[in-house]
């Protein structure tokens, strides 16, 4: 594939994503269809959710299973998936919140059983390929590290800034742990800095920060006080960064899918004739 | 100097000028590979290196002396010489780079007479020599050769050749070590700078030593099929060049004989620079550099010096 049509294909893959930001806001700003606006946004995150996870997918079935990135994509696969998994649950409850009697989904409930799991997925990726580039290794009591002080980070900040209740913990640990795999996404990104491998890791950065935030605003009572005072902008600006989150990482999950299929010819820019 | 191939090919005839010059003819036309001995009864020995029909390199050996004669036609140049004593050695391409050194030496390299059965551990002593090492290895019938790059990196090059039959690929150790004859002794050739062979010796060891370690760790980080990918590319570049260094398997398969360092230096960097490229835009310039440098400095001496004064990485990085 040449470098034009690579270009090409890529600037589709960011209308397409446009084009899913465009509907979300367009549905959720002028609920074209009021009896269905849940139905709508949920169905986008969940089809956002399923791009990104076929794009894992599908650059893991390019590995050999003896291949060392095989391991690291296999277990962001799982991740995505248990992410999406999360996303079906979530939305499943969403909709059926008045059959259930409920005011609004549990937190923490069976999604983020899904989302959770999801994490610490990533999370053993992101070790090793840490260990790849690095080529020495990460120990066990590190990496366990690194789920502590999640814990004891969100707890400190809990009892700081908000009182101590299973819900809050599990919003807040959301906001402190994907910031970290943030981090951790930002480290990588700057190792493969200038090629095509640090695509998705831009993507994971990007989404654990914007996830990070949307956390947060959801922690805070942000997200719920705009709601219920009719700001819907604020509101818009927290949910679109899910969608952006998930986004970012099906665009960079796309770039190196492209560079799986079609090698790195596609990505040098040809000299000038 | 011990004879090259001299326990395989030991066929002397003595042959008048005419003849010879019938001989010479017969290689060129049968596009015959291998190595030529014309000995002047009293005088000087000559050795001549075919490539293919092509008179490629010829040395001239004297009492102490030994000088490569370059722009000479053998058929003009040995046409009033007389009577000579003539050996032929068919072998393969890839013998070259051994015969070529053993050629630009004007004594025997230190000799070790040993067991067949000890072959091995005789190189593993060797190999942990800092500086690069050619090791002749004569039986009663049969010859090897081994290319030991220094600083502990194993051989490059394994090659063996029994009466009458050569093998043109890397035959490991494995025939070497099962080989029937008991005993057989070790002339050691090592790295001299003196000695401008030495040179382009450690230009190959170095290019092809950094050129695997690069795949293998793109490999590592990439995976088989993006490495098969650039090796791919690289065979079509060695076939743009027409050389013949061929990428398969993580491994270089360098069989080309550079007439000269410089044009071996051309080839090189423009493999490097096929690698180069396509291996930054995958995992970005700073691994790409980091794999380099880790390598160089792995490298014994003498052989990364050779490839950092020949700027063998300046079009790719």
């Amino acid at each position: 594939m040449s470098y034009q049509r690579r270009i090409t294909i890529f600037g589709l893959a960011i209308f397409v994503a446009v084009a899913l930001l465009t509907a979300y806001i367009f549905v959720y700003q002028f609920e074209p269809f009021p009896a269905v606006t849940d139905l709508l946004t949920n169905l986008l995150i969940i089809i956002t959710a399923s791009l990104t996870f076929s794009g894992t997918l599908l650059i893991l079935l390019h590995y050999h299973p003896t291949d060392k990135p095989f391991s690291i994509w296999l277990h962001f696969t799982f991740g995505v998936g248990l992410w999406l998994l999360g996303e079906i649950a979530w939305a499943w409850y969403a909709l059926n919140l008045d059959a259930w009697g409920l005011e609004q989904v549990p937190t923490p409930g069976i999604p983020d059983l899904f989302y959770i799991l999801g994490m610490f997925m990533f999370s053993v990726g992101l070790r090793r390929q840490y260990q790849l580039v690095n080529r020495r290794p990460l120990p066990v009591w590190m990496f366990a590290g690194f789920w502590l002080f999640s814990f004891l980070a969100t707890a400190l900040i809990l009892l700081t800034f908000s009182s101590f209740t299973l819900e809050n913990f599990t919003e807040y640990f959301y906001a402190v742990s994907e910031f970290l795999i943030g981090l951790s996404a930002l480290y990588m990104l700057l190792s493969f800095s200038g090629g095509v491998f640090a695509r998705p890791w831009l993507g994971m950065f990007i989404f654990g920060i914007s996830d990070a935030l949307f956390a947060i605003a959801n922690a805070s009572g942000l997200y719920d006080y705009s709601s219920s005072n009719g700001g819907n902008i604020l509101t818009l600006v927290v949910d679109l960064s899910y969608l952006v989150a998930y986004l970012a990482l099906a665009l960079g999950f796309f770039a190196q899918l492209l560079l799986m299929k079609y090698g790195p010819g596609a990505f040098l820019k040809p000299p000038k004739q | 100097m011990t004879t090259i191939l001299g326990n395989v090919f030991r066929e002397y005839r003595l042959v008048s000028a005419g003849q010879l010059q019938a001989e010479l003819n017969m290689f060129r036309q049968d596009l015959s590979t291998g190595l030529v001995e014309i000995a002047y009864p009293g005088s000087d020995t000559y050795y001549i290196i075919f490539t293919e029909g092509r008179p490629n390199e010829i040395y001239q050996h004297g009492p102490n002396r030994v000088q490569r004669l370059d722009s000479i036609n053998p058929h003009t140049f040995f046409a009033n010489k007389g009577e000579a004593s003539l050996r032929i050695c068919p072998v393969p391409l890839r013998f070259f780079r051994a015969i070529k050194t053993i050629l630009a030496f004007t004594t025997d390299g230190e000799q070790i007479v040993t067991q067949t059965s000890d072959v091995i551990a005789q190189l593993a002593v060797l190999q942990k020599t800092p500086e690069p090492i050619i090791v002749q290895i004569t039986w009663p019938s049969s010859e090897g050769f081994v290319f030991l790059p220094g600083n502990n990196w194993p051989a490059r090059e394994f090659l063996f050749i029994s009466e009458g039959q050569a093998r043109d690929n890397n035959p490991g150790v494995t025939i070497i070590s099962r080989w029937p004859e008991r005993e057989c002794t070790f002339h050691i050739y090592r790295w001299n700078p003196a000695i401008t062979i030495w040179r382009e010796n450690n230009l190959f060891v170095g290019f092809s030593t950094v050129f695997e370690k690069i795949l293998e760790r793109y490999d590592e980080l990439a995976g088989r099929a993006l490495v098969t990918r650039l090796e791919n590319d690289l065979n079509i570049t060695s076939r743009n060049l027409s050389i013949e260094v061929i990428f398969s398997g993580k491994t270089v398969d360098d069989l080309q004989i550079f007439p000269t360092a410089a044009s071996a230096v051309t080839a090189y960097r423009s493999l490097f620079k096929t690698a180069f490229l396509q291996i930054s835009a995958v995992v970005g310039p700073r691994l790409m550099r980091d794999t380099l440098e880790e390598s160089l400095d792995q490298l014994s001496p003498p052989v990364r010096e050779i490839l950092l004064e020949m700027r063998i990485f300046d079009t790719a990085i």
